[in-house]
């Protein structure tokens, strides 16, 4: 069955958009795309005129997408920006030395200057070091705690006013879930935020925050867009896998349901006495932290001193562990 | 970057490993005297008298700590002769029965909703079910009224009344409007949920008839926690303090309170089994559909299944819901015509209302329809960026008349001016819009986020929910009195017709005979 574009431009179209159920032919539907992102970005308030903005870039369909439109924007609206690529080498052989490469040939493309740092650098451990100490399990948080940081970090040294990153409708959608199914109500509260950083951090912002997945993958294919994709060479976090199948199923039965999702989430609110984590700064390094200690420097610390599993069990063990044996070993910290 | 995101790692993962328990012994955890008979969280196990104790003691601790309940207070239970429900029923008749100071004080009437109509389930079956809730209340000696869903359409007096035979009571036409209105939202999603809040606006009218101040809903735990996340993914994140707390105070004159809340599934089905009690099996919309036909069915599968592996899910979703309040934001006292909550839909500059509606706008005027600079530009400033929303805000606000806080920069603008503007044009085409209805933006605007999304499943709007609608004397719909025929003549809609209310939005105006 053949359809025309809602837009009523007399092409045929070529897909269904998922967010509202209008069918359109290719070139209105990049027109959208574009538009939708331009106006989340003027809605939001993501950015000044003049600013420095470093793009988050793993290489893959959300951050590829993210940087070209960027760039597109930039001209077309005038926005003066000065936009940068920033990329994170974890260390993960097989997946991301092969996705940097992708980085690369992006950097190429949109003539954006590029910056790597790497996890060696900034911590002394890549990822490969640190599964074969930890082992397949848990992992992830160390990846994901030092990720954070090694973007403030990157867009520190490179002076950015702010970081954008490739989340999706799908991503925040996901999180809400996760962050109900853990209880985890600070985080459930700040989580739709648009533009997220605490005084004093590098604010970070969303421009896809209501793009859906599907359509940036067709923009992808449709604008044959060089990204990488490839699942992570360690196994995927289990927990969050069930509540990305459950994601896809609710939007399988009502396709809205993703925007429906993040609705709910901006719109909910928490009651007054329910104690929120003090966000503090670490002791240790100054990045953000609700504890004593940021988990990047609690990981770090376990890793150094042969205690991976350090950072992975309770707050309050770890600082028992960690008293413990500064008890016995009081020349360490001293070390670290 | 990689699929998992960074903003979650604080630690947290340890609490969903899986855990196994291993039990040694068969003696009661509490009183370690008589044999244990049922074991609960995986890992607890209680000798019969010590479990039915500890549920009592849970009940009545669920209201007694709340203290919303007073002495003198005229109680309707909801009954559904679901495992929940009988069980509750059966705590309140004990708790009734209580000698001494330990006896509830409140007094109570016993409902029972008869929705065999849009079951379709046979005058004979539904009397079937109604003569087995009869009796099964009957044996408790507590007042019981029967009524049918229908009656939650209109303002019908006669909303309830005591046990007889069902089908003396069926009144064909209303049923007939109830069926129509359920059948004409599309998918079972919406079904489900137009059902329930229908069922709520019912209970509140029965309980203000019977001059109740409190309603006694009989939703577990597990049940809760399954509304909770099935009611986000359907964008009802604002209302979830009533949906799911203890006390749903959306209605001032009659609360509804959930004392059930602290229970687990398994033991509301042992409570049940150690008092002999049975409970009556009514089909519902979802009975034997799969899992994936509907959000609330996937949902309860999803929490179901998880539960399985990790012990903890019902709790600790359930405890979000506890950390959460009804907003602030609402500045008028504006209300959602359906369910009756304080409306979720101000749209800020950058929400996911917002930006709905603008793809929605978007996706319909084409690059050469629409005006990029409406969107507004870049500020160089800091102090503008707070005006920067407003602007766009108000550029996308059309001139809708004071009041609606709908975002009417939505694809109806232009096709609204199209109807009337065809309506100026065409000679005789009776158009006579009165000043008093409304058109579909507007209509909309009375229904909160969640609400409209039933709303707009309707595709086939029948005349009589117009009707309907008005009778609640909040709002009229406005079906069109006009629609485009196939021979392209605009003609006046006679009754029967119904109306696609979709493409009549659209301007492609069509009709189905029914």
């Amino acid at each position: 069955m053949v359809v025309d574009c809602s837009a009523g431009c007399g092409r045929k179209a070529v897909l269904k958009r998922p967010k509202t159920g209008d069918a359109l032919c290719k070139e209105c539907f990049f027109w959208a795309f574009e538009t939708e992102i331009h106006n989340t970005i003027i809605g939001g308030a993501l950015f000044k005129h003049g600013d420095l903005v470093a793009v988050a870039a793993s290489g893959g369909k959300d951050s590829t997408v993210l940087a070209y439109v960027l760039k597109l924007l930039n001209k077309r609206h005038n926005y003066g920006l000065k936009l940068m690529l920033l990329s994170v080498d974890e260390g993960i052989t097989g997946y991301r030395d092969d996705s940097l490469e992708t980085v690369k040939q992006n950097r190429d493309e949109y003539e954006m200057p590029l910056k790597i740092l790497s996890y060696e650098e900034l911590y002394g451990w890549t990822m490969d070091a640190i599964v074969k100490q930890i082992g397949r399990k848990n992992n992830c948080t160390f990846c994901g705690v030092f990720r954070r940081q090694a973007l403030d970090r990157g867009a520190a040294l490179l002076g950015a006013n702010c970081v954008a990153t490739g989340h999706n409708a799908d991503d925040l959608a996901e999180t809400v879930l996760m962050n109900i199914l853990r209880g985890d109500i600070a985080r459930l509260q700040r989580c739709t935020d648009i533009v997220t950083g605490s005084e004093g951090a590098i604010p970070r912002c969303k421009p896809l925050k209501y793009t859906y997945e599907k359509e940036i993958v067709m923009y992808a294919y449709f604008k044959r867009l060089h990204y990488f994709s490839t699942e992570c060479v360690f196994a995927p976090n289990a927990y969050r896998g069930h509540a990305r199948t459950f994601l896809k199923d609710l939007e399988k039965i009502r396709p809205t349901a993703i925007m429906d999702i993040i609705h709910s989430g901006e719109s909910l609110s928490v009651r007054e006495g329910v104690p929120l984590p003090e966000r503090g700064t670490c002791s240790q390094c100054g990045f953000v932290s609700s504890q004593k200690l940021c988990k990047a420097c609690v990981l770090l610390e376990g890793l150094n001193r042969g205690l991976p599993r350090l950072g992975i069990s309770k707050t309050s063990k770890v600082n028992r562990a960690i008293a413990e044996s500064n008890r016995g070993n009081p020349r360490i910290s001293g070390d670290f | 970057m990689c699929s998992v995101n960074e903003v979650d790692f604080d630690g947290a993962e340890q609490y969903m490993e899986k855990k196994s328990y291993l039990l040694t012994g068969d003696a009661c955890k509490k009183c370690n005297k008589r044999k244990a008979e049922v074991v609960l969280k995986f890992r607890d196990a209680y000798c019969r008298e010590c479990f039915l104790a500890a549920a009592t003691h849970k009940f009545r601790a669920s209201l007694g700590k709340s203290k919303i309940v007073r002495p003198k207070d005229h109680v309707l239970v909801a009954f559904s002769g679901s495992q929940p429900s009988t069980a509750m029923l059966h705590l309140v008749h004990a708790g009734l029965n209580e000698a001494g100071h330990k006896r509830l004080l409140f007094t109570c009437s016993v409902v029972y909703i008869d929705e065999g109509a849009i079951l379709e389930l046979s005058p004979c079956d539904r009397n079937n079910i109604c003569t087995s809730v009869v009796q099964h209340v009957k044996k408790l000696s507590l007042p019981l009224y029967i009524t049918t869903l229908d009656r939650s359409l209109g303002d019908s007096d006669n909303s309830c009344y005591s046990y007889d035979d069902i089908t003396n009571n069926i009144d064909d036409n209303k049923e007939e409007q109830l069926k129509k209105l359920i059948t004409s939202v599309q998918s079972l999603t919406g079904k489900t949920d137009l059902l329930h809040k229908l069922r709520n606006q019912l209970l509140r009218k029965i309980a203000k008839k019977l001059k109740c101040s409190k309603i006694f809903s009989a939703d577990t735990a597990h049940h809760l926690a399954v509304k909770l996340l099935s009611n986000v993914a359907l964008g009802r994140g604002a209302q979830l303090p009533l949906d799911i707390g203890f006390c749903d105070t959306r209605d001032p004159d009659v609360m509804l309170v959930r004392p059930m809340r602290d229970f687990m599934k398994k033991e509301v089905v042992f409570y049940n089994i150690f008092n002999k009690l049975e409970s009556v099996f009514v089909p519902s919309l979802g009975t034997k559909m799969n899992p994936h036909a509907s959000i609330q069915k996937l949902t309860e599968t999803f929490v179901t299944d998880l539960q399985e592996d990790f012990p903890a899910t019902v709790s600790t979703i359930f405890r979000t819901g506890d950390k959460l309040s009804i907003g602030s934001s609402t500045a008028e006292d504006e209300c959602c015509v359906l369910c009756q909550v304080p409306m979720d839909t101000t749209t800020r500059a950058s929400s996911a209302v917002q930006a709905t509606e603008f793809s929605r706008m978007i996706s319909v005027l084409g690059p050469l329809g629409f005006d990029s600079h409406s969107v507004g530009t870049l500020s160089n400033d800091i102090s503008e960026h707070s005006d920067v929303g407003q602007t766009v805000l108000k550029s996308h606000k059309d001139k809708s008349d004071n009041g609606v806080k709908y975002n009417n920069a939505s694809a109806l603008t232009p096709t609204r001016k199209n109807i009337s503007a065809c309506r100026e044009n065409e000679e005789g085409c009776q158009c006579s819009r009165s000043s008093n209805s409304i058109t579909l933006p507007e209509a909309e605007a009375s229904f909160c986020y969640g609400c409209r999304l039933i709303v707009r499943e309707m595709v086939c709007i029948s005349r009589f929910f117009k009707k309907t609608v008005l009778a609640y004397g909040v709002l009229c719909l406005s079906v069109p009195d006009l629609y485009v025929d196939s021979d392209n003549t605009i003609k006046p809609v006679p009754d029967i017709i119904w109306i696609n209310w979709k493409l009549a939005c659209t301007g492609k105006l069509s009709c189905c005979q029914e």
